[in-house]
């Protein structure tokens, strides 16, 4: 145990200075108990362990918006954004961070990767098809883009929940969820949204969901009902 | 093991920390005990083992609902590691087992280090003293827990995980008025954010004496003690500063029936008024006073109504999660901890059965910090010493000192301690 004049304490402590005012330590004979030596984990210098920097993300972060005030620039320039093509640009680089970054290389669980660019994508073709009004495309999105891509990703969660059954709890919110979007084109039908007269994508969806649902609670047991509770529990 | 449900939501006070956790707030906190031998990790683990099945509530994994966060029991055991230097590192909730709690060891000394989620204090003391009791059965020592230790024998009770925020709660009650902002201490920053720990030690018998001749208790002495070290170390000087207050966390069980082993706690902000002049009695009077007022049961079930009553708002309870939290973490940062200048737990008094006291030479409690508060003080007393552990996130001691040196001029015989010994 040694001795700190200046704050009249004992510092037990191998170091040569004073934790508290950095004065210099005196070896004391009358130690007041304890046998000196380390008693926490000694702090070493710092090391900065922060977050890395990471070279590449920020290349193509630049690279990024670059393209998009060049494009948002030359849309100016050329026809004074009356066709603004460049707005798809603009757009669609989101989409493509999106699907790169949370999509392909995100470690998250593989379903809600999947819902995530459901809606990633139903966005992106909103604004195609905004882009396109007007044009003998119009209503395409709508009518067929988001139906079939609500089918697809509904199949793709359950051919993962079928293969890898083991992990079940961590997709069947997803699946659920999925599901329930999958009803969406139903209402996009009513509201008379759709291209007239082409309604069998939109039931079709809304069929392939009710389907999927109604197998998740034929094929599954109580289990499965738990977890929905446990998910959902307000 | 009777295991009421596989699965349990958060209590009222757990579910903030989620939220607000990021890599520099971690929401942990470490109770820790030091032995009389060095720590054998083999026997630490096997104790460990055993223990987690006696605690479903801290055998968990958090996981996202659609709404709320909740708990789920694994089946996995916590795997014991070597205490680091860095303190209260946030928990990795995607780990390995995903634990939310770490046991760590050191020489003599075995650490638990908890989410805050989990329990409180003294449910973390409950968790090492079971931990401890069974580490020295493995070890081949006659000890018996004396009904103060709940060991894996004694049967597990509902009332354990109860949230006993909800069993007391009554909306006749009123609830609590608004806080103000508080002084935050100044200082330079760790690069590395990193917990700098100074452990301060005294026989608990000679500071419980300069308290009762002062006629107020203990921790009211140490709180007007950490105030008035503060406001001379930094806010002196400074009238346009904004008031100190410390925040001291109440344990709820002392006012409400609970046997409960999650969180079950409120807290009572402290200030008062200070010049550079103020004799110490007078703010030792001030903090009396706030004390008395605040530490009755009728305005700490204000406390508990305020949060109840934003937790059962239905349309709250109908926002997803992922907005829940953004919320949360937005109200956190402008009311959470800017509250209060530094937080001081007081854990009072820790008790073990008779026969593990020669194996145990102490019982130490650290808090882990924030990113907007700079120190946090916690302080227990077993085996007649009093342990205050100072944490900050600053590299300047200088509260520290002014509190150490005042106990010392009392006539104190004061025991420094500190992380960072070897750098000096």
């Amino acid at each position: 145990m040694k001795r700190c004049r200046q704050c009249d304490v004992w510092v037990d402590s191998d170091g040569a200075k004073c934790p508290l005012c950095y004065a210099d330590l005196e070896c004391a004979q009358d130690g007041a108990g304890g046998a000196p030596g380390e008693t926490y984990p000694q702090l070493g210098p710092a090391q900065h362990n922060g977050p890395g920097y990471h070279v590449v993300s920020r290349i193509f972060l630049f690279l990024s918006l670059l393209a998009a005030a060049v494009s948002l620039s030359v849309n100016f320039l050329v026809d004074r954004m009356h066709t603004p093509w460049s707005l798809l640009v603009v757009g669609g680089i989101p989409f493509v961070w999106l699907l790169v970054r949370y999509v392909i290389m995100g470690k998250v669980n593989i379903a809600r990767r999947l819902m995530t660019q459901l809606l990633g994508s139903a966005g992106f073709v909103l604004l195609l098809e905004w882009f396109l009004r007007g044009s003998i495309y119009q209503g395409w999105a709508l009518t067929y883009a988001i139906p079939f891509m609500n089918v697809a990703a509904t199949l793709a969660i359950t051919m993962i929940l079928c293969v890898r059954y083991l992990r079940w709890t961590a997709y069947t919110l997803y699946q659920f969820l999925t599901a329930l979007l999958g009803l969406l084109p139903l209402l996009f039908w009513l509201m008379g949204w759709i291209t007239p007269g082409i309604w069998w994508p939109s039931l079709a969806s809304a069929f392939y969901s009710l389907a999927t649902l109604a197998g998740m609670f034929i094929f599954v047991d109580r289990k499965y009902k738990n977890e929905l509770i446990r998910r959902f529990h307000l | 093991m009777a295991q009421p449900e596989n699965w349990y939501r958060l209590d009222n006070a757990a579910k903030i920390y989620p939220a607000i956790s990021n890599k520099r707030r971690g929401s942990v906190f470490r109770v820790s005990v030091t032995l009389r031998d060095m720590v054998d990790a083999e026997a630490l683990q096997r104790a460990a083992d055993v223990v987690v099945q006696r605690f479903p509530t801290m055998a968990v994994r958090l996981h996202k609902g659609l709404f709320w966060y909740y708990f789920e029991n694994t089946q996995a055991s916590p795997r014991v590691q070597r205490e680091r230097p860095w303190l209260c590192q946030p928990m990795d909730h995607s780990g390995d087992e995903g634990f939310l709690f770490r046991i760590s060891y050191h020489q003599r000394r075995v650490n638990v280090e908890m989410f805050h989620s989990l329990t409180d204090g003294t449910g973390a003391l409950v968790f090492l003293k079971a931990l401890v009791f069974h580490y020295l059965r493995e070890q081949g020592h006659a000890v018996s827990s004396e009904g103060d230790v709940l060991d894996k024998d004694r049967p597990f009770s509902i009332e354990e995980v109860e949230d006993s925020f909800l069993t007391h709660y009554d909306p006749k009650n009123g609830q609590r008025a608004q806080e103000e902002l508080a002084y935050q201490l100044r200082g330079t920053p760790d690069g590395d954010g990193r917990l700098r720990l100074t452990s301060v030690g005294m026989d608990s018998a000679r500071a419980v004496q300069l308290s009762r001749d002062k006629g107020c208790t203990l921790g009211e002495y140490l709180t007007a003690l950490l105030m008035q070290s503060i406001y001379l170390a930094q806010v002196a000087g400074r009238p346009n500063a904004l008031p100190i207050r410390i925040s001291v966390p109440v344990n709820l069980r002392r006012f409400f029936r609970s046997r409960t082993l999650r969180n079950f706690s409120s807290y009572l902000n402290i200030g008062a008024q200070m010049t550079p002049d103020t004799p110490f009695d007078d703010i030792l009077e001030q903090v009396r006073r706030q004390m008395r007022e605040g530490l009755t049961q009728q305005n700490l079930a204000r406390g508990i109504n305020a949060n109840i009553q934003a937790e059962r708002n239905l349309f709250l309870r109908a926002t997803p999660l992922v907005i829940k939290n953004v919320a949360l973490r937005m109200a956190y940062r402008l009311y959470g901890e800017r509250v209060f200048t530094c937080a001081f737990s007081n854990l009072g008094q820790v008790t073990l059965p008779q026969s593990m006291q020669p194996y145990v030479t102490r019982i130490e409690v650290v808090l882990g910090l924030g990113d907007i508060n700079r120190l946090n003080v916690a302080a227990c007393s077993y085996g007649g010493r009093l342990v205050i552990n100072f944490t900050r996130s600053i590299t300047e001691p200088d509260v520290e000192k002014l509190f150490c040196r005042a106990l010392a001029q009392q006539g104190l015989q004061v025991t420094v301690q500190s992380n960072e010994g070897g750098a000096l």
